[in-house]
Order: structure tokens, then C-alpha cells, then sequence
């Protein structure tokens, strides 16, 4: 791939990933009842302020996981962000996009868990072991989900599966999918129902002991997270790049938007879970019915 | 060298490196996610074979598998988040012994075995010829397997779970606020 | 400097408030309260992300430590605000923004700080070795509700917190964040157990619980006194009954904030806070304690 259309690629993903991250900040504010011009302000005013404030830090704290997995919230988005095909352009080319996403999130795991043990503090830990147990519950049915695209496209890669749509977009058939999908991404995202890990009730769970540009940078990666699963379902759900009059790329960016503030408006708009409420329905629930979607996809295509 | 050759070398010695911080770190945590970064870098190793979709689970089974593994950190060791010295290793002589003793067993036969010389080319989706192999004459085993798997994990919980359901909401599981009071 | 002026007029716009009550504060709260939301500023719950520490009502002595404690918690540029009266109220507001951009006053601020703040605040005997890293003691041990030999901590809550009735502090031993015993070390002062500290505590409960727009629909009918008879106070009833049957609020908490808020019903019965809280995880108890505020007053009179 030549140079300059790699620069050029890669700062579109980043400017993607900003705007999403804003969309989201400004969905989930809304739905919590803030006003449209204070929510949408809030994250420019918050951003200076956070930048003007100064890092802290807990007795013993772990420094160099705490921190490693705080900052690296932002690059596993942008990541998620450049797997999504953008009509006939991709920054990162791969056959495997469905397995890269699912890897991609599962490394979230890995750092909001370090991100509340590395506080040693009981807010952080708290806000870390609710989010093992919420990711138990939540992970299994949004595996299964990505299953149900994948088959009917015969392809685990993002752009064949868009464009296996060109006649009927997969969200309309495949719905429990799609919304064990997106209870998947508001999970991985801790927003809305499954944002116990950073509940006000354990003052801000994992990111109860951060400041400053730390608090920033985990803040900001906590909304791109949300805007990049709903980048993601635009390949896998929504139909890719198909649409009329604007080019792919365009409808790409219009589709994954709109989901974005969808999602994080109601998001805002749900009150937080708590852990044993969501498990059971999870596991019992939820997970035999994206089973079901999946049989069901098995069947249609035979 | 090639930049292949450049890559395996660099994840090699990150997998044995992140495999001995396993043992030299001063936490639990930083023990786990050593082994996972070892893993990683094992899976990254096994992208250069041209296994795309094996490098790729590995990376997510791993990284979730070290995850659960911070769980099961709490219900059997002391789980000090701070750093402590603390020592990793259990009647360490005979473990040398041992893991010497099998890693020159292993790389010798890597070494010294007549490896054949390849037939032909690999199929253009070398994905989908991996699950055809997997899958095709061993589908009836695979699913049945998966679905053992998981039964034993639920009921081996189950049975050694104190407290269950009928214990927190009542014979008729109707209770509401399941009775959770007090220490035993 | 341009630039950075606009960037100080950019971040001290809209400071985010860690906003503790003292005991016998509530009113004064309240009223805070109304003021942050009338200028667009929004509370946090941690002090760690806060610029601002404001505590309503006047501070008894034996709560200075922890209001220091809790300063010494924000990182600064930080302001500290003591609202004792109604009056004071805007006052101390309005000068909150240009007090965050007198940078000669922060830069002394941090360099009076320190890096070991915290000492003062550990025991005195706090030394750090290898058995207590940082001169905090390793946990003990002890066997929790599975069996399972887990850590206990003793955590504190209060007498300083963010949506928590003032001046009350719990001791919690806690496996995890199972609470195995409680125990009150200091009682509170709350407002009593009129309808506005009744819609008080459903706002509180309802912000915890991270309904805020409930929580500011129950703000509105405690600003406005709205009996319970009308509209919004029934279908914020109803709500609460819902969500209580559905398991989203402890089933106590909604059954001492319907109670609250009952006008028909005689009072509220006096809250055994140990009993209710053994055994519940750190969420629920901060949801029970916010929810039964208006009977802890009562439960503490009747023991005494």
C-alpha cells in the first residue's frame, strides 16, 4: 500500500474515532437528561480541565500496570476502529476481521481489570472483579453473535460480510444477534445497564483513584470503545457502505454514527445493573436465544 | 535474515523473557499477564506460519483464559495488590530439573527429526481448509466434546458451591431478597 | 498566553464539585445543590477527579480530620469551600471558576503539598516493612459466607461522602465487597423525616443507583414540596415500587423510600442499620443507607 494512502488512512480512522468518542459523550449525557448544549460542550470543557489537572497517585499502587492499562483504553478502540471497512478501503486488510474484533475486545478484559487492581485501593478492586463477572455474562452471547453474520456470509472478513448484505441487511433477520451484539459493546464499553464497574454507588470503580490526563485518556477511551463496537456492527449488521446516492466510505461513517448516538442515548437513559441481576438472565436467557439465532441462520442457509 | 526470521526471533525471546518474569515478579498480577504476554507472543509466532486464524485465538483464548485467572487469584492465594516480595516457586530444584530435562528433549527432536519436504502448495483459504480438516470427519466428536466440556465445568461448580439458589431464595425459589445474611 | 488563558477559561468553566454534607447540613445542601444544577456544574463522585470541595453545614470539630483527609485527596488545582448558611451559597460559587485560575496561589498550593500527605492520616505506628508494604498492615484472613478463607478489610464509610447522610460513619469488615459485619462509629444528623428529606433520599438513592433523571425528578418535587398526591410524585412511586419488584434497587431501599414518601402512612419505623446491612455487597449498602436516611435519625434517638 502506498504511503501516503496509509497516512492518510490512519488519520481517518483517528478523526473517526474522536468524532464517535464526542458522539457517544454527547448521547449518553443527553439520555442521562443533561441539555444538548451543555452535553455536547461538556466534553471539550472536560478535556481542557482534565488536561490542566494534576496526575496522582495511591499509596503502593502498581504504577506500570495501572497506567499501562489505563492509556491503552484509546488504542484498542482506534484498533477496532481500523479493522472496519470503509466501502472498498481498509486500513488494516485482514480475512479475519470478526476474529481480530473479538480478540481486540477481549483485551479490554485484561485492562480494566488492571486498571482497578492498580489503584490498590478497594473502589478499583471492587470495580474490577464486577467487571470479570459482568464479562462472564456478557461475552459468551456476543461470540455466539458474531457467529451468525460470519456463517451467512460463508467469510470471516468484515468487508465480504458487508457486502454479502447488498440484498437484505442482516440486522433484520438476525435480531437477537444483533442485540446480544450491542449488549456486548455497551459491556465491553462500561456504559449504560452493564456500567456497574465504574457505578457512582463504588465512587467511579475503576476509575475511582484517577486524575488529570490519566482520568482523561480512560474517560475518552471508555466512550471510543462504545463508538467503536458500533463501528464494527456496521460491517457486520447494518449492510457496510450500501446505500444510495453517497459513496460507501460516507455511508459507512453516517451509519456508524447514528448507531453510536442511538446506543449511548439509551444508555444514558438506563439505569446501571447491578452484577447478580444481569447474570442469570445472561447466562440463562440470552445466550440460549443467540444459540437459537444461530440454529436459525444454520438453517436458512442450508 | 528476513523480516519473517526478524519477527520469530523477536517474539521468541519475548515469550521466554515474559515466560521467566513469571517467576521473578514481585505480584500476582504481574505474574499473571507475564504468562499472557507470553502467550501472545506465542501467538504472534504462530501468525508467521501462515495460521492466521490459530495465531488470532490464540491471543483472545489466552488473554481471556489469564483474566479468569485473576479470579481464581482471589479464592486461593493472598491477593495483595501492592508489591511484595513473594516467591513463585515450589521445591524448585526437582521443576529445573525437569523443564530442562523436557526443553532438551523437545528442541533436540525439533532439531534432529528428518522433517519431509512439503508437497505441493497450501490451499488458497488456508482457513477454511484447517476447519474442513477439523471439522468434516470429526464434526459428531467436536460438537459432542464442546458440549461435555461445558456440562463438567457447570456441575463441577454446582457441586462444590456451599450455597446455592435454593439456599438464597427458598425451597420454592420465590423470595426476593435472597437471604444472604451473615457469616456462617 | 493567549492560548492558555483560553484554555483556563475553558477548564475552570464548568468545575466538577465534590460536594459532602456536615451533619445537620441538609438544607444547606439542598440548596447547593440547586445552585450547581442551575449553573450547568455537575457533582463526582471521587475526589480524585474533583476540583472543588465544597461541604455544607457548619463542621463540628471532631470531623476536621476528615475533611482534611478528603482535601488532601484532590490533586489540584483545587478549591475548598465551607457553606455554613442559605446565604452563602452563590457567594461561594460564583467565585469558584476565577479561584481555579489563580495560578500563583496553585503553584504554592502544590509545592506547600508534599509528596507524604498520607502519613499524617495512618496510625502512628505505621511503619512500611515486609509485612505491611507502605505502612498499611497486611488483611487478615477469615472464612466468608462460602467457606472461602478471604481478606477482610475494614473499610470506612463516611463521615464525609458524597450522597451519604452527614457526620455518620460505618465500619465495614468486608470479604471482597461482601459486607460481614458492620459497626456504627459515629451517628448522624440528618434532616428528620419530613417529605422533603423523603424526596431527598429518593433522589440520592435514584442517582446512586444511576437513574439521574429520576434523581432530578425528585430534586424538582423536593424544591417545589409537591405532595405526594400529584402526577410525578405517583409515577416516580410507581417507578420505584417497579424497580423494587424487579430486583434493580434493593427490595429494602424501595420499601423504605415508599414508606418515605407515603403521606398517608403514620412515620417511618426506626432503621437496626447492622442488621439490614450485614451481608449485603458495597452497592446496596450505600443505596439501603441513602434510602432509610430519613428513619436513621429516629433509630439512633430511639436507642439513645
Amino acid at each position: 500500500m502506498p504511503e501516503s494512502s496509509v497516512l492518510l488512512g490512519a488519520a481517518a480512522v483517528l478523526a473517526a474515532v474522536l468524532a464517535l468518542t464526542w458522539v457517544t459523550a454527547t448521547g449518553a449525557a443527553m439520555g442521562a437528561g443533561r441539555g444538548l448544549v451543555l452535553a455536547a460542550t461538556d466534553p471539550w470543557l472536560e478535556t481542557a480541565r482534565l488536561l490542566r489537572q494534576r496526575r496522582r497517585t495511591t499509596l503502593r499502587a502498581d504504577v506500570l500496570l495501572w497506567r499501562l492499562s489505563g492509556w491503552s483504553l484509546l488504542p484498542l478502540a482506534v484498533l477496532l476502529v481500523a479493522l472496519v471497512p470503509w466501502g472498498p478501503h481498509v486500513v488494516v486488510p485482514t480475512e479475519l476481521g470478526v476474529v481480530w474484533a473479538n480478540a481486540l475486545d477481549v483485551v479490554v478484559w485484561a485492562a480494566v481489570w488492571l486498571l482497578g487492581w492498580g489503584a490498590n485501593a478497594v473502589a478499583g478492586l471492587v470495580g474490577g472483579y464486577r467487571f470479570l463477572a459482568l464479562a462472564l455474562g456478557y461475552e459468551l452471547p456476543l461470540m455466539f453473535a458474531l457467529v451468525a453474520p460470519a456463517m451467512a456470509a460463508s467469510s470471516l472478513d468484515l468487508a465480504m460480510i458487508a457486502d454479502a448484505q447488498s440484498d437484505l441487511w442482516f440486522v433484520v433477520w438476525m435480531p437477537v444477534a444483533f442485540l446480544a451484539y450491542l449488549v456486548g459493546v455497551l459491556g465491553f464499553a462500561l456504559h449504560g445497564p452493564l456500567a456497574a464497574p465504574v457505578g457512582d454507588e463504588v465512587a467511579g470503580g475503576v476509575l475511582a483513584e484517577l486524575s488529570g490526563p490519566d482520568l482523561l485518556v480512560a474517560r475518552a477511551g471508555r466512550h471510543a470503545l462504545l463508538g467503536a463496537g458500533a463501528a464494527v456492527a456496521v460491517p457486520l449488521f447494518l449492510g457496510g457502505g450500501s446505500g444510495p446516492w453517497l459513496p460507501d466510505p460516507a455511508w459507512v461513517a453516517v451509519k456508524a454514527i447514528i448507531l453510536t448516538a442511538l446506543l449511548s442515548y439509551a444508555a444514558g437513559r438506563l439505569p446501571r445493573l447491578r452484577v447478580p441481576l444481569l447474570l442469570g438472565p445472561a447466562w440463562v436467557v440470552l445466550l440460549p436465544l443467540v444459540v437459537l439465532q444461530d440454529l436459525v441462520v444454520g438453517v436458512v442457509l442450508l | 535474515m528476513t523480516s519473517t526470521d526478524l519477527a520469530f526471533w523477536l517474539c521468541a525471546v519475548l515469550a521466554v523473557a515474559s515466560g521467566v518474569a513469571v517467576f521473578v515478579v514481585d505480584s500476582m498480577a504481574r505474574a499473571t499477564y507475564a504468562l499472557a504476554t507470553s502467550f501472545v507472543a506465542t501467538g504472534l509466532a504462530v501468525l508467521l506460519l501462515q495460521q492466521s486464524y490459530l495465531g488470532a485465538v490464540i491471543v483472545l483464548m489466552m488473554v481471556m483464559e489469564m483474566a479468569v485467572m485473576a479470579v481464581y487469584m482471589v479464592m486461593f492465594m493472598g491477593m495483595n495488590p501492592a508489591l511484595m516480595p513473594m516467591s513463585m516457586v515450589h521445591s524448585h530444584r526437582w521443576a529445573i530439573g525437569v523443564s530442562v530435562a523436557t526443553f532438551v528433549t523437545l528442541g533436540s527432536g525439533a532439531l534432529l527429526v528428518p522433517w519431509p519436504a512439503r508437497r505441493g502448495s497450501p490451499p488458497p483459504d488456508v482457513t477454511a481448509a484447517l476447519g474442513r480438516a477439523l471439522m468434516e470427519s470429526h464434526m459428531l466428536v467436536m460438537m459432542t466434546v464442546g458440549a461435555v466440556m461445558v456440562a463438567t465445568i457447570v456441575v463441577g461448580v454446582v457441586l462444590s458451591s456451599h450455597r446455592t439458589r435454593y439456599d438464597r431464595f427458598g425451597d420454592d425459589l420465590r423470595h426476593r431478597d435472597p437471604a444472604d445474611r451473615g457469616a456462617r | 498566553m493567549g492560548l492558555n488563558r483560553v484554555l483556563a477559561r475553558a477548564a475552570t468553566a464548568r468545575p466538577r464539585v465534590h460536594l459532602v454534607e456536615a451533619p445537620g447540613g441538609s438544607p444547606v445542601r439542598w440548596a447547593v445543590e440547586d445552585a450547581l444544577e442551575a449553573r450547568g456544574w455537575r457533582r463526582t463522585p471521587s475526589p480524585a477527579a474533583a476540583d472543588a470541595l465544597v461541604v455544607a453545614g457548619r463542621l463540628p470539630d471532631d470531623l476536621r480530620d476528615a475533611a482534611d483527609l478528603l482535601w488532601s485527596q484532590l490533586p489540584g488545582p483545587r478549591v475548598r469551600r465551607h457553606v455554613e448558611a442559605l446565604a452563602e451559597v452563590d457567594g461561594a460559587l460564583d467565585t469558584l471558576p476565577a479561584a481555579l485560575r489563580e495560578r500563583a496561589a496553585h503553584r504554592d498550593d502544590a509545592r506547600e503539598r508534599g509528596g507524604d500527605e498520607v502519613s499524617r492520616f495512618l496510625p502512628d505506628d505505621a511503619e512500611d516493612g515486609h509485612m505491611s508494604p507502605g505502612g498499611v498492615p497486611l488483611a487478615e484472613g477469615a472464612e466468608d459466607r462460602d467457606g472461602l478463607e478471604m481478606d477482610v478489610l475494614v473499610h470506612p464509610l463516611g463521615p464525609l461522602l458524597d450522597r451519604w447522610p452527614g457526620g455518620l460513619e460505618l465500619r465495614l469488615a468486608i470479604h471482597g465487597d461482601v459486607v460481614a459485619d458492620v459497626a456504627v462509629q459515629r451517628a448522624p444528623v440528618t434532616a428528620g423525616a419530613g417529605p422533603a428529606a423523603a424526596w431527598d433520599a429518593v433522589s440520592t438513592t435514584l442517582a446512586l443507583a444511576g437513574d439521574r433523571r429520576g434523581a432530578a425528578e425528585a430534586s424538582r418535587l423536593r424544591r417545589h414540596g409537591s405532595s405526594t398526591t400529584s402526577a410525578d410524585g405517583a409515577r416516580l412511586r410507581h417507578r420505584l415500587r417497579r424497580w423494587g419488584r424487579v430486583g434493580i434497587l434493593p427490595p429494602a431501599a424501595a420499601g423504605a423510600l415508599l414508606a418515605a414518601t407515603d403521606t398517608s402512612s403514620t412515620g417511618v419505623p426506626p432503621t437496626d442499620l447492622p442488621a439490614l446491612l450485614r451481608g449485603q455487597d458495597l452497592s446496596d449498602v450505600r443505596l439501603l443507607v441513602a434510602a432509610h436516611a430519613p428513619a436513621l435519625l429516629l433509630g439512633e434517638a430511639a436507642r439513645a
